[in-house]
């Protein structure tokens, strides 16, 4: 019992981060139906703009731990939002009709992205700043730290804000309407573009959040961090169904518990294996997610 | 047309030539792209002919190599009686992943054959019987009544005799009756139904007929390289694939030995700049489907491809999610 | 007796029976209760307003969709239900309201597809070009012009079917229904957005593919065809049978022209 609550909290903190980037898959694929493969790599380049923005803050001799993190969070979500911006106006948004090659235009993305942090960076793993260490609320024996209590409560602020941003705000209507129909929100007079950039930026800004945590969490990041842990979030989503907001929430932070539960009972080596069958039975069998809509087909 | 006939007689004349006149290493580099060519041409039945997009193509190019490496290795078998072992193993492999995902959205489609190739790289890392992360090694050569198949220019020509029948299968299937099938499922399914084509098992052939091309080259493959291991079999590899399909010009069979050639040649030439190849192969797929989606070698089936798609889009665009 | 104990509407000798059919999409109701009988040889055209369910009904007999209740047979087979390319195997054959050609393929290869389910080569043959391929492509290729030189597009053979007329391209999606060798053949509307011209000669080829031993059965708006050309007419609105008849008695008919026209009160 005492094993499976720890982890439960191991698990909500990794759900967080899967959450937090299934969100950026979800939005996206919402309003243009496409897969972003690059995302999980948006995410890499946050975590390494964090790591860049310490060194920075460091260097201009601002020590305060909490300080820098929170300049840290909000510089490499803009960057990494307008990153993200970026990305569409380049690789997405002439392609918009031709789905195959926007497909394989996002595996470019993610691979420039990939490799871009490989030749900026390094090829090995750079380590974070151990800036928290593990103390945290006494719950008994569960060892849990603040570092994962900020973890997962300002997650579960962003995701709430995004919810009301989405469903109380004019902007957020305009992205709704764009997701059922694109050519009538365009006729209502939404400037199409600019909500599309605007999810971008969103996603992006959220996977950048996950990724300078990420580092804090596991104190070191690589190039490819975001490869697998962008299939997984991508599982998340499709988990809660993809297009639905609390569903990739929902995703994620049960794909982190499901994991966390499973590395007890399944040696580690196959826990990959593990999430990619999930992925599959869940496309096969129930392909809309537990929140998800109906998706329709073309006949 | 006339600089397409050239280009063509060159490749002949340079396929010919090489062993008869080039160095151990340049007939190496021409064998290897043969082992792309082969490739090439099975991914270009599933998403060239059959539209349907393949994102974890090395799995079948890994359950080929495997085969003949582990059955050559482990139980003496000759390398002749592996082929059809693994011709087998790779068409079944081909319906257990085909089967299930066929009714699906063609983006889910494409997630679901990268989970499917990620399964069988780890599977192979894992497994002792594969050899873990070291692979399979001491693959023996082949022979031909007691003449061992050693040399590059021996390794070169079996190489080609598996290439050109794989050219020829591919040929052929694309004025076949199933070829058309595909196109017209392709270009209209629901149309392709009226005309009393049932899709879902022309998709499955796709995936079948795609998985036993990949399974040949990696047959060959093993055997050429006497070791394997898993890396070879990456996500990246798949990537790799389809690059030379898309290089090449969707559904185009010169196209595909362009992609190929290109696709082993330019890394090779570029040696020293090896670090940057990866970031470049990203920047170049992203251009290649700005500037010139059709490929180098466009063929009308590739034409077609796009539209179809582009006109799918379109009317799913009226509808509500 | 056992002719008494059959369905009243599946009567001896009907081509296709459509037996209390009716289809639901959630709360709305398509089509609600609709039997009729196509006999051999004649031409049955369904009319009605916007909406009222036609089309849907030629979905549900050639199986692109599954009828909430009812039952379709022909030739005195049960059909309902039956994949749609199983259902052109048995023999029935149809066009789309919107033409669905295949744009970018030959006028040939359009015809040819349409073949499919008459020629057998497996995937072997395919793969080697196998004696058995070469035999049926060749049949294929002479069957074709056949078909093509029979609807008049003989000459565009070559082209892509996207290259041609609007009207040839109707011609063309008939000509591919045709090469399945139907003994059944639904067209759905296939006179709309024709000029004068080319109606003429729709109804001229729809009489000729009747005397060669097809029974037709279409949906049109178009009063001149279907007049000019249908032995019996059915009438529906609002997914319901109202009229079924001579196209004189369709003519007279007050609950047609009220369907057509609205009640007068209604205005």
């Amino acid at each position: 019992m005492q094993i499976a609550l720890q982890q439960l909290v191991n698990g909500l903190t990794v759900g967080a981060f899967y959450a937090l980037i299934a969100l950026g898959y979800t939005m996206v694929y919402g309003i243009i139906r496409l897969i972003n493969f690059a995302h999980g790599d948006i995410y890499a380049v946050g975590a390494f703009l964090g790591l860049s923005l310490y060194g920075l803050l460091t260097f201009l001799h601002i020590d305060n731990p909490v300080l820098t993190t929170l300049l840290a969070l909000v510089i490499s979500m803009g960057c990494t939002g307008l990153l993200g911006v970026l990305l569409y106006r380049v690789a997405y948004r002439p392609l918009l009709h031709a789905r195959l090659s926007i497909l394989i235009s996002a595996i470019g993305g993610s691979l420039a992205l990939e490799y871009g942090l490989f030749l900026i960076y390094s090829p090995s793993f750079l380590v974070y700043p151990h800036l928290f260490g593990r103390a945290g609320p006494s719950l008994g024996s569960i060892q849990i730290s603040w570092l994962q209590v900020f973890i997962f409560v300002s997650s579960i602020m962003l995701m709430t804000a995004l919810y009301l941003l989405v469903h109380r705000t004019k902007i957020g209507m305009a992205m709704r309407a764009l997701a059922i129909n694109q050519d009538a929100a365009r006729l209502m007079g939404i400037d199409v573009n600019r909500v599309i950039a605007l999810t971008f930026f969103l996603g992006s800004a959220l996977a950048a959040f996950a990724g300078v945590l990420t580092g804090l969490y596991y104190s070191q990041i690589s190039f490819l961090m975001g490869f697998l842990l962008g299939l997984k979030a991508f599982t998340a989503a499709v988990l809660g169904g993809i297009g639905n907001i609390p569903g990739a929430v929902l995703g994620g932070f049960l794909l982190g518990v499901m994991e966390g539960l499973a590395a007890g009972y399944f040696s580690s080596r196959w826990k990959d294996v593990v999430a990619f069958a999930i992925l599959i039975i869940i496309l096969v069998v129930r392909p809309r997610g537990l929140l998800g809509e109906r998706v329709v087909e073309r006949m | 047309m006339a600089y397409r006939v050239a280009l063509i007689v060159a490749v002949v004349l340079v396929a010919v030539g090489l062993p008869l006149f080039g160095t151990p290493y340049l007939i190496d580099v021409g064998t290897l792209v043969l082992v792309y060519v082969m490739l090439g041409l099975g991914l270009n039945v599933v998403v060239g002919y059959a539209g349907l997009l393949d994102l974890g193509y090395a799995a079948f190019f890994a359950i080929g190599a495997y085969t003949t490496a582990l059955l050559m290795v482990r139980y003496h078998v000759a390398f002749w009686l592996t082929l059809p072992a693994a011709t087998f193993f790779t068409a079944l492999s081909g319906v257990v992943i085909g089967t299930p995902t066929l009714r699906m959205r063609s983006d889910y489609l494409a997630i679901v054959t990268l989970g499917f190739g990620e399964i069988v790289r780890i599977a192979a890392t894992n497994f002792t019987f594969t050899g873990g992360p070291e692979g399979v090694y001491g693959i023996p050569h082949p022979t031909i009544g007691g003449f061992v198949l050693r040399s590059p220019q021996a390794m070169y020509s079996l190489g080609m005799a598996f290439a050109l029948l794989v050219l020829v299968g591919g040929y052929n299937l694309a004025r076949s009756r199933l070829g058309r099938a595909w196109l017209a499922i392709r270009e209209d399914e629901a149309a392709a139904q009226a005309a009393g084509i049932y899709p879902v098992y022309y998709k499955l052939m796709a995936y079948v007929l795609g998985a036993i091309f990949a399974g040949a080259a990696g047959s060959f493959f093993a055997v050429k390289l006497t070791a394997i291991n898993p890396s070879s079999f990456t996500f990246i590899q798949s990537v790799t694939i389809l690059m030379v399909i898309i290089l090449g010009g969707m559904g185009s069979l010169p196209g595909v030995i362009l992609g190929a050639a290109v696709i082993v040649i330019l890394p090779e030439g570029l040696r020293e700049f090896d670090k940057y190849r990866m970031f470049t192969f990203g920047i170049g797929l992203i251009v290649l489907m700005l500037l010139r989606p059709q490929g180098l070698w466009p063929s009308r089936i590739g034409q077609i491809v796009r539209r179809a798609v582009a006109v799918s889009e379109a009317s799913a665009a009226g509808r509500p999610p | 007796m056992t002719a008494a104990s059959a369905a009243p509407t599946v009567q001896t000798g009907a081509v296709l029976g459509v037996d209390r059919l009716t289809m639901r999409f959630g709360g709305l109701i398509a089509v609600s209760d609709v039997s009729f009988a196509v006999r051999p040889r004649e031409i049955l055209s369904i009319i009605g307003p916007n909406g009222a369910g036609k089309t849907t009904v030629f979905n549900c007999i050639t199986g692109f969709l599954r009828p909430t209740t009812g039952r379709i047979t022909f030739e005195g087979a049960d059909i309902t239900g039956l994949r749609p390319d199983l259902v052109v195997k048995r023999g029935i054959a149809r066009t789309f309201q919107m033409i669905r050609l295949f744009p970018d393929l030959g006028v040939d290869e359009n015809v040819m597809i349409g073949l499919h389910g008459r020629t057998r080569a497996g995937t072997l043959d395919s793969l080697l070009h196998t004696p058995l391929h070469r035999r049926e492509e060749a049949w294929a290729h002479g069957e074709t012009y056949r078909w093509l030189t029979f609807v008049g597009l003989e000459a565009c053979a070559h082209l892509r079917a996207r290259e041609l007329a609007y009207g040839n391209q109707r011609r063309l999606e008939i000509a591919r229904a045709l090469a399945t060798a139907p003994r059944l053949l639904i067209l759905d509307e296939p006179a709309s957005g024709m000029n004068p011209a080319e109606k003429a000669g729709l109804v001229q080829l729809v009489s000729r593919i009747r005397d060669s031993g097809i029974t037709v059965l279409f949906i049109e708006h178009d009063m001149s065809v279907v007049m000019g050309i249908s032995d019996r007419i059915i009438v529906l609105d609002y997914g319901v049978q109202i009229a079924e008849g001579v196209p004189e008695e369709i003519q007279r008919n007050p609950r047609v022209i009220e369907a057509y026209l609205g009640r007068e009160d209604e205005g």
